[in-house]
């Protein structure tokens, strides 16, 4: 389809597109994408959000060696090795770095950019467990940093920029979400792969382009069907789906599964749920990134994940589960424990795990043992 | 009483050794400690700690009593609540004073029974490996004995688990692997968010962003809140208040015993000071009733030591922070010292005098500022302001930062801590890749390597500034 093609694209010149956007005095606001940075307050500032959602390439990685441990998990550690290697532009044309800190991981993440880069962090706060007051807190965090953005911009954010910018990534999460139903199909009429695909559009890209083109894409989806599917029916699910890291997709076609949905804790927009703007506008936004968001797996405790993947495994009808998990993150490595018997017990499908440190020394084994799983459940 | 000499060494008199008699053998029955076992404690305890020490000698009896109530608390009160280090030690301490409950952290118990005295902490850590902390992904050891205490049925199941969730992310989602192993323990969650700007702390310190205080004062009220409604345990604002005056005892007593390690030579070897670090900071009944009388007898004893102008290492030694002794392997510690080197303090256990600074918030709120004023509680640079007001406080030559690997909140970043270190001090940072939980994942050869050559480095330097 055109508009995909399209989309996958721009992907591609967006560095490009954001030094233009410079030139023209746009603020270029990058973010770490574990889900909860509301692009609607940098719409509403009239700057440009943009995720620093690169991952895949084991090089960055490497390079990471000399400013954290690597301990840090994969994902973290590519974030400051593709800025130090200045070969993923958007990584060098942001003017200021925003990172929701969500655990020790990711707050490494902004020490090491504030400590080894000129670039300095605005931080704020997500509790790791839903108290009464919890939501107040991300409220303060929200708040804090949308004084930041106004003095940073020289642009007030009115109610009015608010609730637009809300209107326009609702209409995005429900576009998403549609496309993103539709493969619920026997014969999904999108890959998994095109719709993660366009999932980091709605990360990267300019927010009006990706509506428009969304549009099109559910227009032109609706009704119609994808070849027919001959493996079993698969969800991927773990710790972080980076743009670029889509090698484990392909292993997953090559041993003759299909993935089905996703349900990744970073690196994919979570579409569930839209904001709901009435009242105050920064508890609507806190009340949908932080109530209503289903949690990653450094939440405590990880009750609702558990029960969200049952209920993703049930409606989509897969026939199993591939864990994708990156290397040192350990509260993903917990859960890969008890997963398997959450599966089972809910939606009676067995689960393979997988860890990666985006190395190509992992191919091998991956596909061994993802054609070994895909064979398991053919019988 | 194959173990009557092991407890003599520890302090325990005759009588209490009999009046104990059943509790011990029972507990060392549980946990398969039998006479060889003993022996190889003797053998340790006298090759690696000053066991001339009173001082020493005590610490030692507190942590096997608490290591014996440990296994028999649910027998002996009412209600028993486990916590995960680092808790806000006001609150388990509280707790303790309110009643006949027994609030305890397993894991370091056991850790110095099992791991330092006895060499016993292996099987634990096995047990942990294949029950749902996969060897090789950076799992803390620490979380690893305190589940592998409970799948050995040596700690029994508490009554609730107070659940750490405002430092570290292993410590909670072990505590979900425990629920996924033994259903139905309710947790209390207490949680904070480590999320302020780089330059926070240094600049507001010794006072806290008013939202952070905010948040986890109510995270420490919603704790005491939970256990009186729902499950009968009752701590007032007297016993939190009466906690704050106990802790403040032990942590300024223990201070006394630093400012003896400012002498040169140093006095008191590390491996004795490690025994009062988790005593201080993880302050359990046993250690209310009889640790400020250990401290002040180990100042006592440093303070005569330092008079006399004697020491653990020679006069002139290079003078290092050495961050984190090893729980389970004393060799470790003491191989630092072999090598020529000082290690005068552990900078994480050191009272800045701003940290007494008066507040205006009461309660809960108190408690969290103190808490969070700690530096490494609030934020990495936090921790750095602090490591740089040690160095400057104990004149300092070098540190050696073992930060823990699979410790995130203070291993994840020792590229940050070498670079900051050395711009602002001058004073080289060895940064080495340790557990000091479990040793299999540090050869103790190669570590020495290192730490040799780096003592070589220091002598060099000083010796070329004279």
């Amino acid at each position: 389809m055109e508009a995909i093609d399209q989309l996958n694209q721009l992907l591609k010149t967006r560095g490009a597109e954001l030094r233009e956007l410079k030139k023209q005095g746009k603020k270029i606001i990058g973010y770490y994408p574990g889900g909860y940075f509301p692009d609607e307050l940098v719409l509403a500032a009239d700057a440009v959000p943009v995720a620093l959602n690169r991952g895949g390439d084991h090089e960055p990685v490497e390079v990471s060696g000399a400013y954290m441990s690597r301990w840090i998990y994969t994902f973290a550690r590519a974030n400051i090795g593709y800025r130090i290697l200045g070969t993923e532009p958007i990584y060098n044309e942001i003017d200021m770095y925003v990172v929701p800190v969500t655990d020790n991981h990711v707050r490494v993440v902004a020490d090491t950019w504030d400590v080894f880069t000129e670039m300095t962090t605005v931080r704020y706060g997500i509790p790791h467990t839903k108290h009464d007051w919890s939501v107040g807190y991300v409220a303060t965090g929200f708040n804090m940093f949308k004084d930041k953005l106004e003095e940073f911009t020289g642009n007030k954010i009115t109610d009015d920029k608010l609730k637009e910018a809300i209107d326009l990534c609702n209409k995005e999460r429900n576009l998403l979400k549609e496309i993103s139903l539709m493969r619920k199909s026997k014969r999904p009429p999108i890959t998994t792969k095109d719709f993660i695909m366009l999932n980091h559009a709605s990360l990267m890209l300019d927010k009006k382009v990706v509506v428009a083109k969304l549009e099109e894409i559910a227009a032109g989806l609706k009704g119609t069907e994808g070849p027919e599917i001959k493996g079993p029916r698969l969800m991927l699910m773990g710790t972080a789906m980076a743009y670029g890291d889509h090698r484990i997709l392909d292993f997953i076609d090559a041993a003759g599964g299909t993935t089905i949905v996703e349900e990744f804790g970073e690196g994919i927009r979570h579409y569930w749920e839209t904001v709901n703007p009435e009242g105050d506008l920064i508890d609507a936004l806190a009340d949908r990134y932080f109530t209503r968001r289903v949690p990653p797996a450094w939440f405590r405790p990880g009750t609702e994940r558990k029960e969200f993947a049952v209920k993703l495994a049930k409606e989509f009808e897969v026939d199993g589960v591939v864990w994708y998990q990156l290397l040192a993150r350990e509260t993903d490595d917990f859960e890969s424990y008890w997963f398997p018997d959450v599966l089972k017990k809910g939606a009676n499908v067995p689960m393979l795990k997988l860890t990666s440190d985006y190395d190509s020394v992992e191919r091998g084994q991956f596909s061994t043992r993802l054609e070994t799983f895909v064979e398991s459940i053919r019988s | 009483m194959y173990y009557k000499e092991l407890f003599k060494l520890c302090n325990y008199t005759d009588e209490e050794i009999e009046k104990d008699k059943e509790r011990i053998e029972k507990v060392f029955k549980m946990a398969g400690i039998g006479p060889e076992d003993c022996q190889r404690g003797i053998d340790r305890l006298n090759k690696y700690f000053w066991m001339e020490s009173q001082g020493v000698r005590k610490a030692w009896g507190i942590w096997m009593k608490q290591f014996i109530d440990l296994s028999l608390c649910k027998e002996e009160y009412s209600k028993v609540i486990f916590y995960t280090y680092p808790l806000e030690p006001r609150l388990g301490t509280s707790i303790n004073l309110a009643g006949d409950y027994y609030a305890a952290t397993p894991e370091f118990v056991n850790l110095f029974i099992l791991g330092m005295m006895l060499d016993m902490a292996e099987p634990y850590f096995d047990l942990a490996e294949a029950s749902g902390m996969a060897p090789g992904a950076g799992h803390c050891g620490a979380n690893k004995m305190r589940l592998g205490g409970f799948l050995k049925k040596l700690n029994p199941m508490p009554d609730v688990f107070l659940v750490s969730s405002f430092f570290c992310d292993n410590e909670s989602k072990t505590d979900e692997l425990i629920e996924y192993h033994f259903p139905g323990v309710p947790r209390i969650i207490i949680d904070n968010c480590l999320d302020s700007p780089w330059d926070a702390y240094p600049n507001n310190y010794p006072f806290i962003e008013d939202h952070k205080v905010k948040y986890f004062g109510a995270e420490l009220e919603n704790v005491i809140r939970e256990l009186d409604e729902k499950y009968d345990i009752h701590v007032g604002p007297d016993h939190m208040n009466a906690a704050r005056m106990e802790i403040g005892k032990l942590y300024l007593g223990f201070q006394r015993v630093l400012e003896c390690q400012k002498a040169d030579p140093m006095p008191i070897a590390n491996n004795n000071l490690l025994l009062f670090y988790m005593m201080i900071t993880n302050p359990e009944r046993r250690t209310m009733e009889e640790g400020l009388d250990a401290i002040n007898m180990l100042a006592e004893e440093g303070e005569k030591l330092v008079a006399e102008g004697r020491g653990a290492t020679p006069k002139g030694a290079p003078r290092i922070a050495w961050t984190m002794p090893w729980f389970t392997d004393p060799a470790i510690n003491s191989m630092v010292e072999e090598a020529g080197l000082a290690p005068v303090v552990a900078p994480f256990f050191w009272v800045h005098p701003k940290d007494m600074t008066k507040t205006d918030y009461h309660g809960f709120e108190k408690t969290a500022q103190a808490f969070m004023r700690m530096g490494m509680t609030h934020s990495v640079s936090g921790l750095l302001y602090r490591t740089v007001e040690v160095i400057k406080y104990f004149d300092l030559e070098g540190i050696i930062w073992n930060g823990m690997y699979a410790c995130r909140p203070v291993g994840g970043f020792p590229q940050i801590v070498k670079k900051e270190i050395e711009e602002r001090t001058g004073v080289p940072v060895l940064a080495v890749e340790t557990d000091q939980m479990d040793t299999r994942d540090t050869p103790m050869e190669l570590l020495r390597t290192r730490v040799e050559t780096y003592a070589e480095t220091l002598r060099i330097r000083k010796a070329a500034a004279k």
